[in-house]
Parts: structure tokens; C-alpha cells; sequence
């Protein structure tokens, strides 16, 4: 186990030092200078102390090594915009992405585990077809174009639901004023990942069906419920976990649009306003500390894994 | 094994990849579909100049929100644009954009994952981690720097693209190499001489060619998607040239007075996304089954 874990833990730092090395070569490459100082209308002397700021006018080496051991020590830079630290600027807003992308996490599990195991337990049956398309659509649909249209419907024509923000304004904080603003975001940033994961715990369930045991359980005179509920459920669902870590990524990368189309304020839509706003170092500190956050997720998930499932450690 | 027997080679009933392939068409009702939508859309743009419909870029504030009509099909937008003719004018871009990037995917995955398949070991792992390790990074954010330090064009959109979806093919041809490498013929080329890059080249890339198109087509929809996102955000193809994610932009700000106008865009990008699924998913059926349980 310590072997497997000391593996997967390599595997991961130089995962990240990969990253943060491309970031900066996404800078040093950049066609030119950075566009932000392409600006015409710029002053001089405010680009040249742009270039002094972000150390431009340093060897690429001093760059690369400052950079580096900037962001080892936890110091992502300052704001263009803001000139506030961009790691204070991401752990005000983190609280807010956590909960939006904790709550999108919850709904998946809760909801694609269920309707996958559903289609597989009466496989080709009318309710599997109507799942199977279900989630065809589900990953065929663009998520903002869902909220869009689920705004129309529940904030502009109906009104039950407010379509922006994270509270109402001037109202003290209550738990049903919160959920009322997450409930659209949270379902729309969860569709795509939950169409994934019903569509691989189906398959998981599936393939689980032809093994060995089964025949084994169901020759014993074991009913069926018990059959799927005990021995099926036990193997087909550790596989669905490294598919939860995949799902990660997405459901992190779809916050930003989320974020952005509901006004949500978590580091999304921080992220999309410093892209639109071209400050650099806000959108590469934000890159790379949600890289980080996702590579250390999987990575406890990875560990978790071996943990539970003896057979991958010896992979 | 087959029993030897006087039957010519190619007996007949056996059905060539392609009737193979229009068969399991016939079967999957949402990829027939999918594709009939997708003929009848690409036809039509392609006679787009001759049909009786106003440019897609001709303003007309006097007409704005204009119900659909005989003069514009669908109605107009918020500038008296006519919706009918920036659908076809924005779905050349977008799949345009997604077919190219799609294809850079399959370049850079196919050369990664024949390299790591036909060299195995130390090759094999380092390439192999690369690409999960890549696999666990939120790419959309990667492509917001990107977009953010490079400036926002169809051609960045498009190696930014490449560069950052082609895990999926790395790892569908990698298996597919590991595959054919232990074939008999391979190893047939490799006694007469044929040296790495003939044998990567000629022999195991060509026979990863279902697995290559499979990947194309679950790639367009793949890419469509993120382009349509980045779109929407005003990050990706920039006004006025349409694209079905930054119509969506514009519609977002007339939720209250024209909410169709939100409706068109969403559902092109919806069918062609669902198409290029689909018929990844016949195409892998028809071309190869054996590539169904490793998914992409």
C-alpha cells in the first residue's frame, strides 16, 4: 500500500510541475508581448512598469526559477486589475464555488447512481431506453444553453426561482433564501456529469452481471434482489468511483460558465472576468490553484481506490 | 477458427464495412437521425447563396424582433439581423472549428499513443502518466489563460483545442497499437526489415483507422461544446462573425423580451452534438466492436 501510494503521490507533483511550467511557457510564447500591453491607447512608461511588475524584463531562467518558487511558496502574484494578491482574491471566493460544486457533486451521486443501476437491472427495458436517451441528451446539451432556457422558464415567466446571485439583497442570511438561488445553478452544472455517471455505472452494473460470483450467488438459489443488491452493488460501484474523479474536472471547468451565466461570485466567474479583463496573473493563479485542487482530489480518490480494492495496488 | 473449405474468399452474404455500417445506421434511430439533420443542415448552407434569404450581417434597426415571415424564415434578431441566415452562417463556423480541432486532437493523440503503444516501458509510462495527470486538469480553465494572454481567434481556438482534448485518442490508439503490435504480420514486417518508423507508420497506424474516425467524430461534438462555451462567454468567436454560442450571448440580454431567440442556437448545437456522438457510437459498433468496452 505504501509503495501504491508513494507512486500515485510522484505521479501527481510531477503532474503539477508539468502544469505550472506550461502556464509560463503560455506567457513566454505569447505571439509578441502580453496582449494586455498590445493596447495601442497604453503609455509606455505603464507598460515598461507592467513588465517591471511581472519580472518580464528578467533572463527567461530568473523568470522560470522565481516563478517557481513563487508558486511552491503558495504566491500566485497580483491582480492586474485588483492589485490584491491573487491567492487572498481566490480564498475569499472559494467558499462559494465549494458549495455550488459540493451541492452539483451531491445531486450526480445521488442521481446517476440510482438511474444507472435502474437501466441495468432491467437491461433494453422501456425505462432504460428512456434513460439511455435521457442521458444522450444530457451530454449532447451545452449546460449554459439548459440554464438559459431554465431561467427563462422558472426566473422570467413563472418567477419561483430568483436567475442571478447568490442571496437576495438587503435580506439577512437564511439557509432557504441560499437554496433558492443554488437550486437552478447546481441542477444545470449537474446534468452533464450525471449523464456520464448513470451511463458508466449502467455498464459497471452490467459487466458486473457476467462474472463468476454471480452465477455462483444466483446457483446457491440466492433471490435476485439479493443478488443485485448484495453482490452486484459490492463490485460494479468501486470502479464508478475513478469515474467520480474524472468527473471532477468537468464539473470544476462547467462552474466557470455556471458561475458566470448566474452571477454566482466562487473563482469561475472570477476566472472569466480576468480572462475578459486580460489579467494575466488572476487567470493563471486561478489555473493552476484549481489544477492543484482537482490533482489532490483524484489523488485521494486514487488512494482511496487501492485502499478499498486490494487488486489495483499490484496493477 | 473457420473450417477449411472449397468456399471462394469472399462468400457471398458477407457485407462489405460499408452496408456493415449502414445497417447498424439503420439501427440506431437517434444516429439516423442525427445524420439526416446533419446532410439536410450541411446542404444547405453549401446552397446557402442561392437560396432567397438577406445576409447574415445585414443590420436593419428599423426591423428588430421581427416575427418569422416570407423575407426572414425565422424572424430577426435584436439588430433586424435575419436569424435564419446567422444559424447557417454561425453552424459553418462552429463546425468548422469543431471538425479542426477534432482532427489536431487525433494528430497529436494518434503520434503520442503509437509512440507509447509501439515503444512500450519507460516511453510507454511517462507518456501514459502525462496524459492522465493532463486527463485530472480543468482544461476549460487552461483555455481561459490561453485565451486571455493570446487573444481570442478561430486559429487560437483551434491548436488551443488540440493541444488540450487529445487524452482521449492518445488512449483509444495506444490499446489499439498494443493490439496489432503482437500480430503475426507485424512481426512478419518487422523480420523483413522494416524498421520503427515504417512499422509505426505503414503497418499499426493504418489498422487504428477505425479507432481514429471513431475518435474524429466523438471529438467534433466534444469540441463544439467547449467552443460554444467559450463563445457565449465572448472568449471565443468574436462578433460579427456568427457562431451558434455567441448568438446565445446577444439572446441572453432579451430573456425577458424575445426568449425564442434563445431557442434556435441552443437546439443546432444540441442535434449536431448529439449527431457526432451517435455516429461515433454506430461507427464503433459497425467498424470495430471490440473497441466498445474500452470507451474513449
Amino acid at each position: 500500500m505504501t509503495e501504491y501510494a508513494i507512486k500515485q503521490l510522484l505521479a501527481g507533483v510531477a503532474v503539477l510541475f508539468v502544469v505550472v511550467t506550461a502556464t509560463f511557457f503560455l506567457i513566454q510564447a505569447a505571439p509578441g508581448r502580453l496582449s494586455i500591453l498590445a493596447d495601442p491607447t497604453l503609455d509606455p512608461s505603464v507598460a515598461a512598469a507592467i513588465e517591471r511588475r511581472l519580472g518580464l524584463d528578467q533572463p527567461v531562467a530568473v523568470q522560470y526559477v522565481r516563478w517557481m518558487s513563487n508558486i511552491a511558496q503558495g504566491d500566485l502574484g497580483r491582480s492586474l486589475v485588483f492589485n490584491r494578491p491573487v491567492m487572498q482574491m481566490i480564498v475569499e471566493r472559494l467558499p462559494a464555488t465549494l458549495l455550488l460544486g459540493f451541492t452539483a457533486l451531491l445531486i450526480t451521486v445521488l442521481v446517476g447512481i440510482p438511474s444507472g443501476i435502474v437501466a441495468a437491472r432491467w437491461p433494453n427495458s422501456l425505462l432504460d431506453q428512456a434513460l439511455s436517451f435521457a442521458s444522450i441528451l444530457g451530454l449532447a446539451t451545452p449546460n449554459f444553453w439548459l440554464g438559459i432556457l431554465l431561467i427563462i422558464l422558472f426566473s422570467v415567466q413563472l418567477g419561483w426561482l430568483p436567475g442571478a446571485g447568490m442571496q437576495t439583497i438587503g435580506q439577512p442570511f437564511s439557509v432557504l433564501d441560499r437554496l433558492s438561488y443554488l437550486v437552478l445553478p447546481a441542477v444545470v452544472l449537474a446534468t452533464s456529469t450525471t449523464a456520464e455517471l448513470m451511463r458508466y455505472t449502467r455498464s459497471s452494473w452490467l459487466e458486473a452481471i457476467n462474472q463468476d460470483f454471480v452465477r455462483t450467488a444466483r446457483s446457491k438459489g440466492l433471490v435476485e434482489s439479493r443478488v443485485h443488491g448484495k453482490h452486484i452493488m459490492k463490485n460494479a460501484l468501486i470502479p464508478v468511483l475513478t469515474i467520480l474523479g474524472l468527473t471532477l474536472p468537468r464539473l470544476v471547468g462547467g462552474a466557470a460558465i455556471i458561475e458566470s451565466l448566474f452571477s454566482w461570485p466562487g473563482i469561475g466567474s472570477m476566472a472569466v472576468n480576468a480572462a475578459i479583463g486580460r489579467d494575466t496573473p488572476l487567470i493563471l493563479g486561478t489555473t493552476i490553484f484549481v489544477a492543484v485542487a482537482v490533482i489532490v482530489s483524484n489523488l485521494l480518490i486514487d488512494l482511496l481506490y487501492g485502499a478499498i480494492d486490494p487488486r489495483i495496488r499490484f496493477d | 477458427m473457420a473450417v477449411a473449405t472449397t468456399t471462394p474468399r469472399r462468400p457471398r452474404g458477407r457485407r462489405t464495412q460499408w452496408q456493415v455500417f449502414l445497417s447498424a445506421l439503420y439501427r440506431n434511430k437517434l444516429a439516423l437521425f442525427g445524420v439526416v439533420f446533419m446532410i439536410t443542415l450541411l446542404l444547405t448552407m453549401a446552397a446557402s447563396p442561392w437560396l432567397p434569404i438577406p445576409s447574415p450581417t445585414r443590420i436593419n434597426l428599423a426591423a428588430t424582433f421581427q416575427p418569422p415571415s416570407a423575407a426572414h424564415w425565422l424572424g430577426t434578431d435584436e439588430n433586424g439581423r435575419d436569424v435564419f441566415a446567422r444559424l447557417l452562417a454561425g453552424g459553418r463556423v462552429s463546425i468548422a472549428v469543431g471538425f479542426a480541432a477534432a482532427l489536431l486532437t487525433v494528430v497529436i493523440g494518434s503520434a503520442l499513443g503509437v509512440l507509447a503503444g509501439y515503444f512500450g516501458g519507460l516511453t510507454d509510462r511517462v507518456i501514459m502518466r502525462f496524459t492522465d495527470g493532463l486527463l485530472s486538469v480543468p482544461v476549460f480553465f487552461l483555455l481561459l489563460a490561453v485565451v486571455a494572454i493570446w487573444g481570442s481567434s478561430i486559429t487560437v481556438l483551434v491548436v488551443a483545442l488540440g493541444f488540450t482534448r487529445w487524452m482521449g485518442p492518445a488512449r483509444l490508439i495506444r490499446g489499439e497499437i498494443l493490439r496489432f503490435k503482437a500480430m503475426e504480420y507485424a512481426t512478419a514486417a518487422r523480420a523483413l526489415g522494416a524498421g520503427h518508423l515504417r512499422l509505426m507508420v505503414r503497418h499499426l497506424l493504418p489498422q487504428a483507422m477505425p479507432a481514429l474516425i471513431v475518435a474524429t467524430s466523438i471529438g467534433v461534438g466534444n469540441v463544439m461544446l467547449i467552443e460554444a462555451g467559450l463563445s457565449f462567454l465572448g472568449l471565443g468567436i468574436a462578433p460579427p462573425t456568427p457562431s451558434w454560442g455567441n448568438m446565445l450571448t446577444a439572446s441572453q440580454f432579451y430573456m425577458w423580451t424575445a426568449p425564442h431567440l434563445a431557442v434556435y442556437p441552443g437546439v443546432m448545437i444540441l442535434l449536431s452534438v448529439m449527431t457526432f456522438n451517435t455516429l461515433g457510437d454506430v461507427l464503433r459498433d459497425a467498424l470495430d466492436p471490440r473497441l466498445r468496452s474500452s470507451g474513449s
